[in-house]
C-alpha cells in the first residue's frame, strides 16, 4: 500500500498554480474569462484531455499485464492527479455558467470527481502490493501473526512492564467492525482506537519516546492488518459495486461530453 | 488483456448508448435548447421583426440564426432575412451598419451583436479591439490608454447608445489632462471637437513643433494655435498653415511692400527692430560720408522704393560750382567727402604749370569758378605785377590768362 499522497499534493499544486493563472485572466479581461475565447478554450480543451487519459491509460495499464510499462502504483498516481486536475481546468472552462448540456457535462464532471474520490477511499481499503494485486485474507492472516510475534517479542524486552502491559493491550477494543461501516468508517475507528490507546498510555508508568514509538508503531501495525482482514471481504464488495456506479456515470458524462464538443464546434468554432 | 476497460464493459457502453438516446430524444423535442450556451435576449421590440418580438422567442430553432458550417450562407445572412432595416443600411454609407460595410471590414453581425448572454444582456457590445471605429470618421488610434494606462471602454466616450456621442464627453477628460491649453483651445477652435478631429492625431502633449517644417522660434514661440492655424479643421488644415512671412504680417509691413515680401532677408523671429538690411547689396551702396546717414535723410516719408541715386537728388550744387560744371558730381568728387575733388575735364589753363604740381580749384578760383585770380600765388603780387606791366607801357593787365593762356613765365612779353 502507498502511505504517502504525492499526487494529491502535486495535484493540489497544480491547481493552485492554474488558479492564479486564471486570477491572472480575470484580471487582464476584467470580467471572468468565457468560456468560448482562447484562454477558455484551452482550459477546456485541456483539461478535457486530462479527463480522457484518466479515463484510459490506467485502466488500459491494468489490465494489460504483459505490458508492464511502469509501476501500477504510479499509473494510479497519475491517474488521481489528471483525475482531479482535468475536471478542475473544465469547472474553469464553465466560467461558472451551468446552461443545458454544457451545465450537464459540468455537473457531471463534479459527480464523477466525487465518485472518484469514494472509489479511491475505498480502494485503499484493500490491501494490495506494490504493483496492485491484492493480497488475499491468508496472506494477511500470516502478516498479523508475524506482527503479533513482533509485539511479544517487544514485550518480551520489556520484563518490568511486561504484565501490566499484556494487560493493557488485551483491554484494547476491538480493531473494527464488518461490512461496509467498516470501510467507509475506517478512518473515524482508526482516531477511535488511537485515542484509547491513548488513554492506556495515560494511565501507564512514563515510557521513553523511543519506546513509547515502537509500541505505538507495532500496534498500529497489528490494528491496521486486523482491520483489513476484517473488513477485506466487505471492502471488495464495495470496490465492484462501486465500479458498477462509477464507470456508467462516466460513460454518461463522456458521452454528453462529445457531444457538447460537437455541438460547440458545429455551432461556435465553425460559426461564419 | 484480461477483460475490456471500463469504458467498453457493457455496463459502460450501455450507460454511453443510454445518455446517446437521452440527448437525441432531448434534443428532439426541445430543439437546440441543450446546446445554448446561455438564453437569448428576451426584450421585446416594438413591431415583430420575422414574426417575433425578440430572439428568445425563436425558442429552439437553432436554424434560424444558425447555418451549417457546410452551407454557402453566413450567419450574417440569415440575420438580415429578418433586419431587413438593418440590410437597407448596410447599403447607406451614411448609416453607422453602412460605413462599417464601406471599411471593408469583414466583421460578422455577432462580432458586435453577441448572443445566449442572458434574457436583459445587451445585444451591442462593442470590442474597441476589433470594431472598426474608424469606419464612423473617428479613429480610436490614439485612444487606446487612458491617461492612467487603462484601457478605454466604450461607456468612457459613449453614454447608453453607443450610436451617440456628446463631444462634451471630450473636453471633460482634456480638461482635466490639461485645462489651460484646452480652454485656449476650445477659445480658439470651438467645441465641436469632432469638426476637426478624427481621433488620428496624437497632437498632445508630446507633439513637437520644432520637427515640424515650421519651428516656432523667437517670439513666434508663444503665439496661440489660432494665431497661424486659424480656421483649421483637419490635421491637413493645420498643415497648410502659411509659411511665409507676409501670409500673416502683411498688416505689420512697415515698408508697404517696398521691401518685396522676403521679410527673412533682413528680419528675424525674435524682433522686428534688429533688421540686418545690407545696403550694400543695393544698387546704391552706402560707402564713405554716406554710411553714417540716417535712412530718414535718404528716404523721406518712409519711402524706399525709387528713391533717387543721383547726387543733385539730395545735394544741391555750391555756389562755388556756380552752376559751371553739371549735375555729373561723381566725375570729381567721391562719397568719402567733398574735397578734394578730381578735374578731369579740359581746363584751358593748365592746373599743373607750376613746379609744386596740381593746384587746388580755390588756388585760382578763391570766391568761385565763375573768377580767378593769378594772385596770391608764386610771385604775383598786384604791385610788383602793376609796376612790371607798366615800365612795359601795358596799363590793360588785369585779364592775365589773355596774354599768358599758358602761364608759362615768359609767355606774352613778345607781343
Amino acid at each position: 500500500m502507498q502511505r504517502r499522497s504525492y499526487e494529491l499534493w502535486s495535484a493540489l499544486g497544480a491547481m493552485v498554480a492554474i488558479t492564479l493563472l486564471y486570477l491572472w485572466a480575470i484580471a487582464r479581461l476584467d470580467a471572468v474569462p468565457p468560456a468560448g475565447d482562447l484562454f477558455g478554450h484551452g482550459l477546456g480543451i485541456i483539461g478535457f484531455f486530462l479527463m480522457l487519459t484518466t479515463e484510459t491509460l490506467y485502466s488500459l495499464r491494468k489490465r494489460s499485464r504483459r505490458a508492464r510499462w511502469g509501476r501500477m502504483s504510479s499509473w494510479l498516481r497519475f491517474h488521481i492527479f489528471t483525475g482531479l486536475v482535468g475536471p478542475y481546468l473544465v469547472l474553469l472552462h464553465t466560467s461558472f455558467k451551468f446552461n443545458g448540456l454544457a451545465g450537464i457535462v459540468a455537473a457531471l464532471t463534479i459527480v464523477v470527481v466525487l465518485s472518484g474520490v469514494v472509489g479511491r477511499y475505498i480502494y485503499t481499503a484493500v490491501p494490495r502490493t506494490a504493483d496492485g494485486v491484492v493480497v488475499e485474507a491468508a496472506e494477511l492472516e500470516g502478516q498479523i501473526a508475524a506482527a503479533e510475534a513482533d509485539l511479544q517479542r517487544w514485550l518480551a524486552g520489556q520484563p518490568e512492564a511486561d504484565q501490566r502491559l499484556a494487560q493493557r493491550l488485551a483491554a484494547l477494543p476491538a480493531a473494527g467492525g464488518v461490512g461496509p461501516p467498516s470501510v467507509l468508517g475506517r478512518t473515524f475507528l482508526e482516531w477511535d482506537n488511537r485515542l484509547a490507546w491513548g488513554r492506556e498510555r495515560g494511565q501507564m508508568a512514563a515510557m521513553d519516546k523511543a519506546r513509547a514509538r515502537e509500541l505505538d508503531r507495532l500496534l498500529s501495525r497489528r490494528r491496521s492488518l486486523r482491520r483489513q482482514v476484517a473488513s477485506l471481504a466487505a471492502a471488495r464488495r464495495m470496490l465492484a459495486t462501486w465500479h458498477t456506479v462509477h464507470i456508467p456515470i462516466g460513460m454518461v458524462l463522456f458521452t454528453a461530453a462529445f457531444v457538447h464538443i460537437g455541438a460547440a464546434i458545429y455551432y461556435a468554432t465553425l460559426l461564419k | 488483456m484480461n477483460k475490456p476497460i471500463g469504458c467498453l464493459s457493457r455496463s459502460g457502453l450501455a450507460a454511453a448508448l443510454l445518455a446517446l438516446v437521452v440527448l437525441v430524444g432531448v434534443g428532439l423535442v426541445r430543439g437546440g435548447r441543450l446546446f445554448s450556451p446561455g438564453p437569448l435576449n428576451s426584450q421585446a421590440g416594438g413591431e415583430p421583426v420575422g414574426g417575433v418580438h425578440s430572439h428568445a422567442e425563436t425558442g429552439g430553432r437553432c436554424s434560424a440564426c444558425h447555418v451549417a458550417p457546410w452551407s454557402s450562407q453566413t450567419m450574417a445572412d440569415r440575420c438580415v432575412v429578418c433586419h431587413t432595416n438593418i440590410a437597407a443600411q448596410m447599403g447607406d454609407p451614411t448609416s453607422l451598419h453602412g460605413v462599417v460595410m464601406a471599411s471593408g471590414q469583414d466583421q460578422p453581425c455577432y462580432a458586435c451583436h453577441p448572443e445566449h448572454r442572458g434574457e436583459d444582456a445587451p445585444l451591442t457590445t462593442l470590442d474597441p479591439g476589433t470594431f472598426p471605429h474608424q469606419a464612423t470618421g473617428y479613429s480610436l488610434e490614439g485612444h487606446q490608454q487612458m491617461a492612467s494606462g487603462a484601457p478605454f471602454a466604450c461607456t468612457d466616450c459613449h453614454a447608453d447608445d453607443l450610436t451617440l456621442f456628446d463631444p462634451a464627453r471630450c473636453a471633460g477628460c482634456h480638461r482635466g489632462l490639461d485645462a489651460a491649453t484646452m480652454q485656449a483651445h476650445e477659445s480658439a477652435f470651438g467645441s465641436d471637437c469632432l469638426a476637426c478631429h478624427d481621433g488620428l492625431d496624437t497632437y498632445g502633449a508630446s507633439f513637437d513643433h520644432a520637427q515640424t517644417a515650421f519651428p516656432l522660434a523667437g517670439r513666434h514661440a508663444p503665439l496661440a494655435c489660432a494665431g497661424c492655424h486659424q480656421g483649421a479643421r483637419t490635421i491637413a488644415d493645420l498643415r497648410a498653415a502659411p509659411q511665409d512671412c507676409v501670409d500673416c504680417h502683411q498688416a505689420d509691413d512697415a515698408h508697404d511692400g517696398q521691401f518685396g515680401q522676403d521679410c527673412a532677408a533682413c528680419h528675424t523671429p525674435d524682433d522686428w527692430e534688429q533688421a540686418t538690411f545690407d545696403h550694400n547689396q543695393t544698387a546704391f551702396p552706402l560707402t564713405g560720408g554716406h554710411a553714417q546717414v540716417a535712412c530718414q535723410d535718404c528716404h523721406l516719408d518712409g519711402v524706399y522704393q525709387g528713391t533717387p541715386r543721383d547726387c543733385v537728388a539730395c545735394h544741391d550744387d555750391p555756389v562755388f560750382h556756380r552752376g559751371l560744371l553739371g549735375s555729373e558730381c561723381a566725375s570729381c568728387h567721391d562719397s568719402t567727402a567733398w574735397s578734394p575733388a578730381r578735374y578731369e575735364r579740359t581746363h584751358t589753363f593748365p592746373i599743373n604749370h607750376g613746379e609744386s604740381g596740381p593746384s587746388p580749384c580755390r588756388t585760382c578760383h578763391p570766391v568761385a569758378l565763375s573768377d580767378y585770380t593769378c594772385y596770391g600765388c608764386h610771385e604775383h603780387e598786384p604791385a610788383d605785377i602793376e609796376r612790371k606791366h607798366r615800365e612795359e607801357g601795358i596799363s590793360d593787365f588785369q585779364d592775365c590768362v589773355g596774354c599768358h593762356p599758358t602761364g608759362q613765365k615768359d609767355e606774352g612779353g613778345e607781343d
